[in-house]
């Protein structure tokens, strides 16, 4: 179809004033010669029957935080012992209702900020900016073009998925009213269903800013930025960015590009803002992870704090109040009280915030840009910090231990406060390290002890030297690239592709993580990250000083390391498998969903990592890759999340597939074993991610590379060859040449009989003759 | 009431019976098919106790810990909490040894969240009785060791393993 529009830039008569008005009548995007699939656009039950099939393999395992529900003023109730809540639901259903309920908050936030950006882009840059994704990126929205089964041309085609998208999650939503959705399976098709939605949202919020912001196109060379507090010049003035929409924070760099000023002023962000300053700009600087928030907050180092959307802490005016910092508040999800001054002068403002005010609510992006620069230049040295005696602090404390047993990771601080109380400050600087920055240990301090303060005091010299480099966010990965890895992929020749995404709730040091990264990388697997999880590989240095950036390539290859970009860039992961899927097996995209996810299950051997999951987003990205057929292993601190999806390798009837050459049933090696995976150590994570990138499709070659990488990191972290094995082993091909031997001992005491290699899928109608079934 | 270690972590109107060691020898000794499962954190002390306690029950521990089992003489299942946890819920499930699921499962040596959510589970969807021997207070499981100090804690395991299988 195509559409006429017109726009006027400024129409003023006697009677009506317009200013920036675009019509547009129909619909832009090119027709597309790629035939439609069966679910364009699918409502909250057309995926059902997939949904249902996923479910009857990796069952859903409930583990509630709470007895009771009190959602509504029948409540409370006490579902408890097999007891149902007034209005009739069960602990299973009720579960099932929770995750269906983070997921809609997890994609309602990708989704506000998806409708911030459209909109505001199309204001400024006209609704036919192009979709440009770069030369090498024909496939330009791969979530777009399956799910919606539109082919975006330029940036008003992003509406129609963006409300399709709008009025899903409007009735997701709705099914968690009292009354509405009461069986636990279906709870949890609309939690898989929304959290596709999370996807797309995702990937319409990136491919709007990547074209119109000049972002990187997939390039796996983007440069290597600054990341951590010792990075940050603080002999300039400083602009904090705390959040995930970057439009504020580009606004601000614009200003100073401008007035030729961006040499004199630093600008630092935290949490995903942060990489896509730098994907704006590669002069903006990250401080590092949502972890970093209170930490760095509470140095008050920054002379200005900008909020915008997501993750940012909710007294984080407080907070600033401390070391008389001024906010900006710049989204209307978070307004913090403060006064609307966007009408105001920029004057006005200025001379309020150095008189003191505690901040200013501004909804215009370039007035921000204005208002930031300006006060933190006046802002900059004058204010006071406040200096911080850390002994007598410590000395205050009475060691009543309230604090541990409000940290999560059970820290010491009793001990370190001991330790500093005598002048050694060198326990508190170890806690700092391993310190999440929640703050909860200063809620519960009898003494009032500035805790986290003190920590960061202690750990000066530490801090001094948080100093790394990051490669900045490339965005897509290039069709090119997904050329020349999908056939050792699909084959299993490479490995795996391991991606670690999410939040910093770490169980440990965030050192975890960029040993789990390294292990892989060295074996090379493809390593690719988003977010937080981005951040964090970059937090550490090798003997030679290196970061994995400095020593991985950025490439999606073999043994490579790319930083796909902020939380919205997850969908160039999910992405990346739908590519290998439509441009190396030719499968049909367009409207396509059961069919490609049912092809990335069988065959595409990807692991999600969300090592640190914390919020109601990571819910719902884990819960999207899922859906599509990628499992998600996350830290003991997901079993919070209280859902896992776990398969029963012990029950050969769950395995069951159709073989797609003849219709016949055929068992195949359990894996991936759960589509969602709760590990208790780094250890036990290693492992399973080795073990949940077999998939059935592999060939006897690629098993026999998948199954060596499973049974040496077995060895070499549990002491053993796997329990398990003969369950991955099909024919003796499959068998590593060195292991031959052992292998084949072991076989024989478990009376192990070879099996088929289908062509496996789980949708009977994908099968090319039908025969006989089970 | 016992306050949850994690004063927050208070889950309803049911929550664990707090028991001593010689409570809690009890109740082991009175259960036909338990099993205990333990965690990442066990250290060469706790290891001592399992190890003896493996003369009475089945033992599951962290894969992550299987390599400081070696030779400790006893069969032993290495599983990951949330499968063995998972496997529990099923009433027709036979069991590590193929003789059927248990009636009392002991959690020992696990992050307190983690097997605060473990216990959940098996809370509201399994039949098995649970009993946690970890150093805080469950409220999650049917019976708990209270919160206690580590010198505490160290002689509450060595009464009730000496309770159970006696020592030398
Ligand atoms: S929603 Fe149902 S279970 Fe929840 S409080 Fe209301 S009646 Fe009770
Ligand atoms: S701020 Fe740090 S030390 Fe305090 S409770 Fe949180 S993680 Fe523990
Ligand atoms: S809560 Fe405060 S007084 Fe108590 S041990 Fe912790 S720091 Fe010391």
């Amino acid at each position: 179809m195509k559409g006429a529009g017109f726009k006027i830039d400024e129409l003023e008569s006697d009677l009506i004033k317009i200013k920036g008005l675009e019509v547009t009548v129909g619909k832009f995007y090119e027709e597309w010669e790629e035939v439609m699939g069966p679910t364009p656009m699918p409502s909250v039950t057309d995926l059902r029957g997939w949904d249902f099939t996923l479910l009857n393999r990796y069952k859903p395992m409930y583990a509630p935080f709470c007895d009771l529900c009190c959602l509504c003023t029948y409540g409370k109730c006490d579902l408890s012992g097999g007891k149902k809540g007034a209005c009739g639901i069960d602990i299973g259903a009720q579960q099932g209702r929770i995750v269906l309920l983070a997921c809609c908050i997890g994609a309602a936030a990708h989704g506000g900020h998806a409708r911030h950006m459209v909109d505001h882009l199309i204001k400024k840059y006209g609704a036919d900016t192009p979709i440009d994704m770069g030369k090498n990126v024909e496939v330009e929205a791969p979530l777009i073009r399956l799910i919606a089964g539109i082919k975006p041309k330029r940036l008003g085609d992003l509406l129609e998925p963006l409300e399709y998208a709008e009025k899903e999650l409007m009735h997701s939503l709705s099914a968690t009213h009292t009354g509405q959705e009461g069986y636990y399976t279906d709870f949890e098709s609309k939690a898989l269903h929304v959290s596709m939605v999370d996807q797309l949202l995702m990937e319409i919020a990136d491919v709007a800013q990547i074209s119109a912001l000049g972002f990187s196109k997939g390039d796996p060379d983007s440069p290597l930025v600054d990341i951590g507090f010792g990075s940050i010049d603080t002999k300039k003035p400083i602009i904090l960015c705390i959040g995930h929409n970057v439009v504020p924070g580009a606004a601000v760099i614009d200003y100073l590009q401008d007035h030729d000023m961006y040499d004199d002023v630093e600008v630092a962000g935290i949490c995903c803002t942060a990489h896509d300053l730098t994907r704006y700009d590669k002069g903006a600087k990250i401080v590092g992870p949502l972890s970093k928030q209170l930490k760095f907050v509470r140095t008050g180092i920054a002379d200005v704090i900008i909020v915008d959307e997501q993750c940012v802490r909710t007294d984080i005016l407080s907070e600033a109040r401390k070391n008389d910092t001024a906010v900006i508040a710049t989204n209307d999800k978070i307004c913090l009280g403060l006064p609307d001054r966007t009408e105001d002068s920029p004057e006005d403002v200025i001379d309020d915030l150095v008189k003191g005010a505690p901040g200013a609510l501004i909804l215009d992006a370039e007035k921000v840009g204005e208002v930031a620069v300006r006060i933190a230049i006046k802002l900059s040295g004058k204010r006071k910090r406040r200096a911080l005696d850390v002994v007598k602090e410590a000395k205050k404390c009475t060691q009543c231990g309230l604090c541990v047993r409000e940290c999560h990771n059970n820290l010491d601080i009793p001990k370190g406060m001991e330790k500093a109380a005598k002048g050694d400050l060198s326990l508190l600087s170890e806690i700092y390290a391993l310190c999440m920055g929640c703050g909860r240990c200063e809620n519960v301090c009898s003494k009032e002890i500035p805790i986290v303060s003190l920590l960061g005091e202690a750990a000066k010299e530490r801090i001094r030297k948080e100093r790394y480099k990051v490669r900045s966010g490339r965005g897509p990965i290039q069709d090119t690239e997904i050329r020349s890895v999908g056939s050792p992929i699909v084959m299993g020749e490479i490995p795996g592709v391991v991606a670690f995404v999410g939040c910093p709730n770490y169980p440990s040091s965030s050192k975890e993580l960029v040993e789990m990264a390294e292990i892989f990388l060295q074996r090379r697997y493809i390593v690719t990250a988003s977010g937080c999880a981005a951040m964090d590989l970059a937090m550490y240095k090798d003997e030679e000083g290196k970061t994995l950036y400095e020593k991985y390539p950025g490439n999606f290859d073999a043994g490579c390391l790319s930083n796909v970009g902020s939380c919205v860039s997850n969908a160039h992961i999910a992405g990346a498998a739908i590519k290998i899927a439509s441009i190396f097996a030719h499968r049909n995209l367009r409207g396509n969903y059961e069919e490609i996810a049912d092809y990335i299950l069988n065959r595409v051997g990807a692991v999600g990592v969300a090592w640190g999951a914390m919020s109601q987003k990571a819910a719902s990205i884990a819960t999207g890759f899922n859906r599509l057929g990628i499992p998600v292993i996350i830290g003991p601190r997901g079993a919070k999340y209280r859902r896992t999806y776990l398969g029963r390798a012990d029950k050969s009837e769950d395995w069951m597939v159709y073989n797609a050459r003849d219709g016949s049933r055929t068992q195949v090696s359990p894996s991936p074993g759960y589509l969602l995976y709760v590990a208790e150590s780094k250890e036990e994570a290693i492992v399973s991610i080795a073990k949940n990138c077999i998939r059935p499709n592999d060939t006897t070659k690629g098993r026999q590379i998948k199954l060596a990488h499973y049974i040496d990191l077995h060895k070499r972290y549990f002491g053993a060859v796997p329990e398990d094995l003969a369950i991955y082993i099909r024919t003796e091909a499959d068998i590593p040449i060195t292991l031959k031997a052992e292998i084949m001992d072991i076989l024989k005491a478990k009376k192990w009989k070879p099996k088929t290699i289908p062509d496996p899928t789980l949708l009977e109608r994908l099968c090319r003759k039908k025969g006989d079934r089970a | 009431m016992t306050i949850p270690w994690f004063s927050a972590n208070i889950p309803g109107p049911k929550q664990a019976k707090v028991v001593t060691p010689s409570m809690a020898a009890k109740i082991m000794g009175k259960a036909k098919r338990k099993m205990m499962i333990c965690g990442s954190k066990i250290d060469g002390k706790i290891q001592k106790h399992i190890v003896d306690l493996s003369k009475e029950m089945s033992v599951v521990v962290a894969p992550s810990t299987l390599k400081n089992f070696s030779g400790a003489g006893f069969e032993l299942v290495a599983k990951g909490v949330v499968e063995v946890t998972n496997l529990l819920r099923d009433e027709t499930w036979k069991g590590f040894d193929g003789k059927g699921n248990y009636d009392l499962v002991a959690y020992l040596g696990f992050p307190y969240y983690l097997e605060s959510q473990m216990l959940s589970v098996l809370k509201h969807f399994a039949k098995v009785k649970t009993l946690s021997i970890g150093r805080f207070y469950q409220p999650n499981a049917d019976y708990s060791f209270d919160n206690l100090r580590e010198d505490e804690w160290e002689k509450g395991l060595e009464d009730l393993v000496s309770l159970l299988v006696g020592r030398k």
